[in-house]
Formats: structure tokens, sequence, C-alpha cells
């Protein structure tokens, strides 16, 4: 008990300053998410295109509005467990800094999951919450529609901590890949679109041609974002839900041992080159 | 005007130069662009295997529009980078001065600052896409329209460079414009897409307000038959000429903001 | 060939209030204040001459070289450069003028430094056969060519500054502006620089007008100082006038251990000086003193210090220039 509280309360602090940073960030960050919300305004323009377009009135499984509810909950969902962790790895890869931890008494990935949860908590309040409860509102008055029932959201939940994790030791393991790359940018830049499009964001997993999404489940992507966003549109079964997030589980693991394994590379590379 | 091009021509080679040095940076970053263009597609594609037409569009029209899209957007991002940095650092670091330190006007050292040879992955994917989207299309190719082509393309480029232009200059103003400068950009996408799928709000948005429009789908629909020479023409090149001298005149406000105001 | 009347810059700026209280207060009311940076400043430079402009930090130096330079408007009053307005014909004034800014470069970041040189000789349109005569000269003069293929991103600070001050000379300016030049080198590197500058002011007689909070450096380069402070010219005139008045100042710092003894000396009568010429303090154990290094030794002082009271470690140096301004300050009342 005793330990937990100490650490919570080095910790903590972490979590705190990245939410002081966004509070003071907080018009740019606006300005930022806005133009993705561009995005969704396309989406939903091109979708409804899409089922006009279309003779039976569900495509894949989805109907018109299960597909504006997926839109939207996809992208809450990627904008909430996004937090950086790979910048922040690779500029303090980049600038040396990342040396200094090898100093500190602070465990560095806790110290940027802490970072992350603190990103997230905002995140989760200033984009999550406004946009989910909108859209439950405006389909309650334009179609009378409820919010799903609370077991599920509760699933979603808990799925959405799991794609974090998985996303967060992802990026973490992405980060460090700085120290052999100088061009991270641009690698980000494919990562993040490639990501995107895998992960579900784009297009539901199910419209990809049955081999693709075969290839697609030895990668965490579809873990991050389709995992989720279907628990929430109640797409699977008892049976299949309890597999989906065993598969997430599987994935944290995974992801776990290589961000281990890497981070002991780096270190090794680190000492011996003296940053 | 001659001294300027040759100047361009020099900045130009040099970066060349410098980007080449690091083939694999090159290359890393070409691909970048070229992923975000190929989720694009597929999407398009993967949606295309349920229904026949897109609001009356088919495939390759919608193809053709898609790709037109990136051409003008391409040549932009391969020659103006830099304004973005206007909007993101120059003002708030001081930078601006030496702009005006030197005899050259400073929107041409601004822009000459940086060649972004990564856009050549969108300039190749447009050229690709708008190849495959002709040949499929059995669209007829003539000499006016390889010149109307060209021509299209051309104010395209300056309208994204102008609506760059204009909101990166509000750094001026605010300082940062990033965020803004962001969120008008990404209404660019809007003009991948055919018009009509739009509301009528929106639609009067990006062909008036902010004529992302006129980059991409009224021009590209004047080859599939669907928008008048007239409109395409004169929508286009006016458009064009307009953003500018809008742009342009914020430019030189802001200017004479930052002369009074110092930083 | 610098005319400068009645020069005055207001600057208007938002005052922002601290903690999150402030911030939300900040939103909605806006209190502005008035900074008066630059305040009626006149003086003529004559070609060939180089002027040290100095004062304290935000005094208005750099202010006022921003409006000779033309990239700041004044509120009031005006300047001429070389017969030009540069605020008004800012690029005819820019063929004229080169400017060396200490804290940031102008010169191409991502590039070869040669190739700065080769984009700036087109931009100044230097015919060719000057250019290559005016980069020898340079060259023998600062000594870049040891690192004109690196890119100017890994120059070190010297390197880097070096290169500056050739960028700024290639198209052979009148007027040289250099603000705070070599603010961060070493020692050996500065002494190049200022060897470079009065060559180059011999060469081509370059008029160089020089801030910088190095008196070393004023005294070896300028034969004019002018003091800024506060936005105001407080004194104009040649660096000898300027050591005789004001002599060259230094300051004695003695770690002591009782206060008391120490408040029984007096420098003024040991020594029969003025309080101009020496004068001091006793705060938190230390006395600090500032005396006129040619009319009494440290050695004298120390001694007599050590006469009254036991002195256990001593820190000597130049007089900063807020204490000099002080000193002027006090001079003239």
């Amino acid at each position: 008990m005793e330990t937990c509280k100490r650490t919570l309360g080095v910790y903590l602090p972490f979590a705190k300053s990245e939410i002081q940073r966004a509070l003071a960030y907080r018009i740019s960050f606006f300005g930022y998410i806005l133009g993705d919300v561009f995005q969704i305004v396309i989406a939903f323009y091109l979708w409804s295109a899409i089922f006009n377009s279309s003779s039976s009135p569900k495509i894949n499984g989805f109907t018109k509005n299960e597909m504006m509810v997926y839109i939207v909950m996809s992208f809450i969902t990627a904008m909430t467990i996004g937090s950086g962790t790979e910048w922040v790895v690779a500029s303090e890869v980049q600038s040396g800094e990342i040396a200094i931890n090898l100093i500190r008494p602070i465990n560095y990935k806790l110290r940027l999951i802490s970072q992350s949860l603190g990103s997230i908590f905002w995140q989760f309040i200033a984009i999550f919450l406004p946009i989910w409860i909108t859209m439950v509102g405006i389909r309650y008055f334009t179609l009378g529609e409820l919010p799903p029932h609370i077991t599920t959201i509760g699933t979603y939940l808990l799925s959405l901590i799991f794609s974090f994790l998985i996303w967060f030791l992802f990026n973490f393991c992405f980060g460090l890949t700085a120290f052999y790359v100088t061009y991270i940018w641009g690698l980000n830049m494919f990562k993040e679109a490639f990501v995107r499009f895998v992960s579900g964001a784009i297009i539901p997993i199910i419209f990809f041609p049955l081999w693709f999404q075969k290839a697609l489940a030895l990668l965490p992507f579809g873990s991050i974002n389709y995992t989720p966003v279907m628990i929430y549109l109640n797409k699977y079964t008892t049976y299949e839900t309890l597999k989906v997030l065993g598969i997430q589980v599987l994935w944290i693991i995974i992801l776990y041992l290589f961000s281990k394994f890497f981070w002991g590379k780096a270190m090794k590379k680190l000492t011996i080159m003296g940053g | 005007m001659g001294r300027y091009l040759k100047l361009y021509g020099r900045f130009t080679a040099q970066y060349l130069k410098f980007m080449m040095q690091s083939k694999v940076n090159f290359f890393i970053g070409f691909f970048g662009f070229l992923t975000v263009q190929a989720s694009g597609l597929a999407f398009l594609y993967l949606v295309f295997q349920h229904i026949p037409t897109l609001n009356g569009w088919s495939f390759y029209e919608i193809l053709f529009i898609y790709g037109f899209a990136q051409l003008p957007r391409g040549i932009d991002h391969l020659l103006t980078d830099y304004i973005w940095l206007l909007g993101m650092r120059v003002i708030i670091k001081g930078e601006f001065d030496r702009y005006l330190l030197r005899p050259i006007n400073p929107l041409f050292h601004l822009i000459s600052e940086r060649f972004q040879p990564d856009a050549f992955g969108e300039i190749i994917v447009g050229i690709v896409i708008t190849g495959i989207a002709i040949k499929k299309l059995g669209m007829e190719i003539t000499f006016l329209k390889v010149i109307l082509f060209i021509v299209f393309i051309l104010a395209g480029a300056i309208i994204y460079t102008s609506i760059k232009l204009f909101f990166a200059s509000l750094a001026f103003w605010i300082k940062n414009s990033m965020p803004i400068m962001n969120l008008t950009y990404a209404m660019a996408d809007f003009a991948k897409y055919p018009n009509q799928i739009y509301s009528k709000f929106v639609q009067a948005i990006i062909t008036v307000i902010i004529p992302f429009a006129f980059t991409a789908f009224i021009p590209a629909t004047y080859f599939t038959g669907d928008t008048s020479l007239t409109l395409a023409l004169f929508g286009t090149v006016g458009a064009a000429i307009i953003s500018f001298t809008v742009a342009y005149s914020i430019w030189l406000r802001g200017i004479k903001i930052y002369e009074s105001a110092g930083n | 060939m610098i005319h400068v009347e009645n020069l005055t810059k207001e600057f208007k700026f938002r005052k922002s209030q601290p903690g999150l209280k402030g911030a939300v207060k900040g939103l909605f009311s806006n209190v502005t204040e008035t900074k008066t940076a630059v305040n009626n400043i006149s003086f003529d430079i004559s070609p060939g001459e180089i002027v040290g402009y100095i004062g304290s930090n935000g005094a208005g130096k750099s202010t006022t070289i921003k409006m000779m330079t033309g990239i700041l408007t004044p509120t009031g009053g005006r300047c001429l450069v070389n017969g030009i307005v540069p605020y008004e014909k800012r690029m005819e004034n820019s063929q004229n003028i080169g400017v060396v800014f200490g804290q940031r470069t102008q010169l191409w970041w991502d590039l070869p430094l040669s190739e700065t040189f080769t984009i700036l000789r087109d931009i100044y349109r230097v015919p060719n056969k000057e250019f290559q005569d005016r980069m020898e000269f340079l060259e023998s003069v600062l000594g870049f060519n040891e690192f004109i293929h690196s890119t100017v991103r890994t120059l070190s600070l010297g390197q880097r500054m070096r290169a500056d001050l050739a960028a700024a000379m290639i198209h052979n300016p009148k007027i040289l502006f250099l603000d705070e030049p070599s603010i961060g080198l070493d020692v050996v590197v500065k002494e190049n620089i200022r060897k470079a500058i009065k060559l180059m002011n011999k060469e081509f007689n370059t008029t160089v007008l020089l801030t910088t909070h190095d008196m070393a450096e004023i005294e070896e380069l300028c034969n004019r100082i002018i003091i800024i402070d506060s936005g105001e010219k407080i004194y104009d005139g040649d660096k000898k006038q300027f050591k005789d008045k004001y002599g060259y100042m230094k300051t004695i710092e003695m770690n002591i251990a009782n206060e008391e003894k120490a408040k029984l000396l007096n420098f003024n009568t040991s020594f029969n000086l003025s309080s101009e010429d020496i004068n001091w303090s006793i705060k938190d154990q230390k006395i600090v003193l500032n005396y006129h290094k040619d009319k009494v030794s440290s050695m004298q002082i120390i001694s007599c210090a050590m006469d009254k009271v036991d002195i256990n470690d001593i820190n000597i140096r130049e007089l900063p220039i807020e204490d000099i301004v002080k000193g002027i300050y006090q001079g003239l009342t």
C-alpha cells in the first residue's frame, strides 16, 4: 500500500503536467481537432451518398445508421487513445535527453504512461465525452434512438482501455526506432496513414478482401480501433466479444515483451555510444 | 523577373542536392505520402464493390476527380511548403527579419527557403490515377484539352497557395496560426469528391468562400463533360486571381503590422 | 552616412496576468501598456566611423538598429541611412547595409556554407570578379575555408559568427550593423572577429555600428561611443573623452567576516580620491568596491582594506555597463 501511494506520488505529477499543458494549448488543440472533424463530415456525406446509391439497405451487414455511428465512434476512439508517445520518445532520443533516464530513479515506461494517461484523461473529457453526448443526443431527438445498454458501454470502455495499452506499447517501440532512423517524421506519417487505414478508422475491416483480413489478424492494429467500435455497435455475440477481448489482451502481452526487448537493446546502444 | 527565376533555380538546385544526400529519408517521406493516397484509393475501390455508381458517378469518374485533386495540391506542396513555417515558427521565433533585410521580395524569399521533393509522391500518384481513369473512361485527348488541363492544375495550385498564405499570414496578428491553417487545409479534402454529395451549405463554402472546389471538382468535371467550359475556365482562373490578390494583400498588411510592432 | 533625428519608438502591448484566474480574466479585459523603447534619439555618423552603441539590456539598442535597418517603423522622428529612409525604401536600403545579429543567423541552415555565399552573391547581384576578390579578402581575414563545405547547421558558434560576418560583407555594404556579434564566443574567436572588423573597415571604409556589452571590444574597435539608457541617449563622444571622464572602472568584491569592522574603512580619504573614482558598499558579508584603475591599483585597495578587516576571498572584474551608466548619471548630477 505504501509503495503504491509513493509510486502514485512520483508519477501523478507527470499526468498532471500533461493536463496543464493541454489546457495551456487548448486553442491550438481545438484547432487541430476541428481539422480532423472535417474528415468525419466528409465521411458522413460520402457514406450517405454511398448508401443512397446502394440497392440494398445493408452493406456488409451495416445499415446507414450503423455506419454513421461507426464513423463517429471510430473517430473518437482513435482521438482518445492517441498520446504522442512516439514523439516524446523519438524527440528524447534525438536530443539525447533519453540518456538522463539512465540516471534518474524513475521508470521510463511508467513515466511515459503517466504522461499518456494525462493526455488520455484530457482527451476523454475534451473530445470523447462532448462528441459522444452530442451524437447520442442528436440520435435520440431525431431518431428516437437510445444509447446502447450499460453493459455494452462498459465492455466498450474495457476494450478502449486495452486499445490504449496496445497503442501505447506499440508507439513506445516505434519511438525507439529513432535510435536507428533520422527521418522519424516521414516514417511516422507512413505509420499513421497505414494504421489509420488498417485499424478500421477509414473503412470497417469487414470491407477488406478476405485474404487481407486474414493478414491483418496477424497485426495488432485491428484490435486498436475496430474491436472496441464493433463491441459498441453490438456486432459481436458474447462468444465473439470474449474472443476479441482476449486477442487484445494477447497483443498487450506480446507488445509488452517486445517493448522490454527493444528497450534493452536501446539501453545497450545508448551506453555503448554514450548518447 | 528573369532574375527571380534564376535565383529560384539556384535555391532549388541546392535543396535537391541536400535532399538527395539522404536518400533513405527521401524515400521514407515519399512512401509516407504514397500510403496516405493509397488508403483513399483503397477506400473508393472497396466501396465500389458494393455500389454501381456513387450518386450517378462511375468509379473511374470518381477516380479521375480524386487523381486530379492531387495535382494542384502536390505542386503547391512541392514549391511553397515553407509557408507553413510562417504560421508555425517564423514569426514567433523572430526569423522573419531576414526576409526584410535582403533586396528581394520577402514572399519569394520565404517560399524559396524550402523545396519539398516528398510532394512528388502526391504528384506521381495524381498523374497515375488520372492516367488510368482517362484510359478507362475513354476520354478524348486533344491539344486544347491538354492546355486546359495544365491551366487548371496551375490555377488550382495558385488557389492552394493563396489559401495557405492567407491563413499563414494571420500569424502576423495571432503569432501561431498553425491550428487554423490545419483547419482550412483539411477542408481541401472536400474537393476530392463530387460536390453534389454535400449539402448546399457546404457546397457554397467550398466554392465561394474558401474555393477549394475550383482546385479539383469543377475543373475536373469539365473533362467528364459535366461542367461547362465557361464555368470551369473562368471560375477556376477567376478564383485563382481573386484568392491570390486577397492573400497577397493580407500578407503585405501583415508585414506592415510586423514593421510597426516588432516581435 | 547615418542621420538619426528625434527617433522615437513606442510599443503597445497587453499585460497578461499569471495563473488560471489571470488567464480567464485575460479573455475579457484588455489592459494595454505603452512602453517607450526609444525616446527622441538624434545622432549623425560619418562614413568610415566605427561607433560603439552601448547600453544595458532593454535600453533600446536593438530597437534603434531595427529602425535603421528598415525592419521597424518609428513612431516619431526619422532616420536616413546613406540618404535613404530605411523603412520606406527597404529593398534599396538593404543593398547598402550588412547586418549581423549575434543571436540569429542569416545563413541558410540546411545548406553548405559555400552555397550561402553564392546565393547571396546572386541576391545582391555582385559581379563575379568582385565576388572572387572579396571572398579572397574575407577568407584571409576570417578564415572560413576550412569549414566552407560544411552545412551551416553543423558549425560551432564561433565558426557561424565568422561566416555571418563574411556573409554580411559579400556585397560590400557601406554600413555594417553588428548587434552583439561576439556574444557567447571565447576569447580567441572574439579577438579574431575584432581584427577582421578593423581590417574590413580599413580596406573598404565600411561604416560600422556595433552594439555590445563587452567593454574590451569597445576599447579595441571604436573611436566613438554612444550610450543609450531607457531609450535615451546619455552620452555621445569619442572614446578617449569617455575613458578620461568615466575611466575604465573596475570592481573588487571582497568577502569579509566582520561587517562592523569594514564600516570603519574610508577609501576616499585613504587615497584622496573622490567618490567618482572610488566608491563602495558593504552588504552580505561583502565589500563591493568600484575604482578607477588608472588612479589606484587593486593591490593598494586590498592592502588598505586588510589593514582593518580580514579578507576571505577576492574577485576582480570589469565594471558592468549598468554601473558605468549609473556612474554617468551620478557624474551628470
